[in-house]
């Protein structure tokens, strides 16, 4: 069966499996510090993916995707510069 | 509006207004029949000059142009710029655009590499933290594991001891300075140099966290010159504001989001910058806190743990009666250095043996008065008997006859 939920979708779905709370976005982007330099691109590759795909019509969503992308490719940046 | 004739419905007969220069909601309401009962008010367009000085009034005033000082390569000297001195070399216009773009370009990278190299160590820190109790997630963050043996904090402890001088007392052990190091600031010369290179440190540290301000501000104009419709919003629209901006131009939404995030990253380094300064403060507060325990422990004698938290508690129930709880005295505790010297732990132990004192109970000497009898009076009647009644007592308890036993008993009626 395909998994439709979207990256923030399956990121709280897991970690409620793990922790039995969902992460929130903040969490999310701390969570993403510890990433390799490899692991980090691959996320940020496969949620443009998602983010090109996903449906425009839930402006909210779809808002919180890109904010969330955002804050995601900061830190990716941020933490390249650093050597990590 | 034009003054052509207005159109009339022909099934109800009233004049259709024109709708000519509206749209959206406006044209709607226009084409129905219906006008604002509150017109909107038109923006009035500002002119260059008022939009000039809104701009100055916003930013301010200008600060003095940074002094920037060329230096040859090949000597390492400041080049020439006094006509009176010797020669000076010229520029064009362009090679002076270029050679400052590559100052400010350096001068950025620079400050980007300090920030970066203290989000370095902290994320280092973080993933140390994350693996310490499960070392197989390095392959899950897709990270090299730790080198077997070698304690991460200690890197961490180690990159951090590179950055200032105010920062080399964390390679000291926590109960003490080093021995070595204690020898050393005793020695006057050396201590001056370390508060001389303190001072440097906690200048640049100023410098910097002022030129972040700044670069705050200008990146925060840019975002609402870029997109000044959001201008003016709540926090709370400015998403809205954005979704909508994304829908009707998304261009001018990635270079918002772009701006965005780049006053997002200067606000990091800005946190950052404080962590940094609230963490130096701190160990400068705890190394004076431990020398003034120290001091103290000295000035009130040797005391048992168990005593030191009677007198803790002594205190707390002492300042309690002038209204301050245990809460705010633990509060200044930690943050105020006065408490902690040894003048004042002496001070405060004296106050609490005074108070000992006063609530102590006095015992009352208490003296036996002696019978005063006024001359010229004989022994009362009651004295007498009682005096009678003791000696058939005695008299009683020595021959124990029946005789004596009737007399004292008719004794003792008699006085009941």
């Amino acid at each position: 069966m395909d998994d439709e939920r979207n990256f923030i979708e399956r990121a709280e779905d897991v970690s409620k499996n793990w922790t039995g709370e969902p992460f929130s976005d903040e969490r999310i982007v701390q969570e993403f510090h510890l990433y390799g330099h490899a692991k980090r691109a691959q996320t940020l590759d496969a949620f443009d993916i998602e983010l090109a795909n996903a449906d425009t019509s839930d402006v909210k969503k779809i808002t919180r995707l890109a904010s969330l992308r955002g804050e995601m490719d900061r830190v990716h940046h941020a933490l390249r510069k650093a050597n990590r | 509006m034009s003054d052509v004739e207005q159109s009339r419905d022909e099934s109800t007969g009233q004049f259709a207004q024109s709708t000519d220069g509206l749209y959206g909601l406006a044209r709607e309401e226009a084409e129905a029949g219906y006008k604002p009962m509150f017109p909107a008010k038109k923006d009035e367009e500002l002119t260059v000059a008022e939009a000039t000085e809104q701009l100055t009034a916003q930013t301010g005033v200008e600060p003095e142009p940074e002094q920037i000082v060329i230096y040859d390569k090949e000597t390492g000297q400041p080049i020439n710029d006094n006509l009176s001195e010797g020669p000076v070399e010229s520029l064009t216009v362009e090679q002076a655009a270029q050679l400052l773009t590559n100052y400010h370009d350096n001068k950025a990278a620079f400050d980007a590499k300090s920030v970066s190299d203290d989000f370095a160590a902290e994320v280092d820190r973080m993933r140390a933290d994350a693996l310490k109790d499960n070392p197989k997630l390095a392959e899950h963050f897709g990270i090299e594991p730790p080198a077997d043996g070698a304690d991460p904090k200690k890197t961490v402890d180690a990159t951090n001891t590179k950055k200032s001088g105010d920062q080399a007392a964390e390679a000291a052990p926590i109960d003490g300075l080093d021995p070595e190091v204690e020898r050393a600031l005793k020695h006057p010369q050396v201590r001056q140099a370390i508060e001389e290179e303190l001072g440097k440190a906690q200048h640049v540290q100023r410098s910097f966290s002022e030129a972040l301000g700044t670069v705050q501000s200008w990146a925060q104009a840019s975002f609402l010159e870029a997109v000044p419709e959001l201008q003016g919003l709540a926090p709370e629209q400015l998403e809205q504001g954005l979704a909508l901006l994304a829908q009707v131009d998304p261009p001018r939404f990635e270079k918002a989001m772009g701006l965005l995030g780049r006053v997002n990253q200067i606000q990091t380094a800005q946190h950052q910058q404080q962590q940094q300064r609230d963490y130096a403060t701190h160990q400068q507060f705890e190394t004076q806190r431990r020398q003034y325990s120290k001091d103290a422990d000295q000035a009130l004698g040797p005391m048992t743990a168990a005593e030191k938290t009677e007198l803790v508690e002594e205190l707390v129930s002492y300042v309690g009666e002038f209204g301050i709880t245990r809460e705010q005295l633990a509060s200044e505790a930690q943050t105020n250095l006065a408490i902690h010297h040894p003048a004042f732990q002496k001070m405060a132990a004296d106050a609490l043996k005074y108070q000992r004192l006063m609530k102590a109970a006095k015992v009352v000497p208490h003296k036996a008065i002696p019978r005063v009898q006024r001359p010229g009076t004989s022994q009362s009647h009651g004295s007498s008997q009682n005096a009678r009644l003791a000696a058939l007592e005695a008299k009683f308890a020595r021959t124990g006859s029946l005789q004596d036993a009737q007399a004292l008993y008719a004794m003792q009626s008699q006085t009941r």
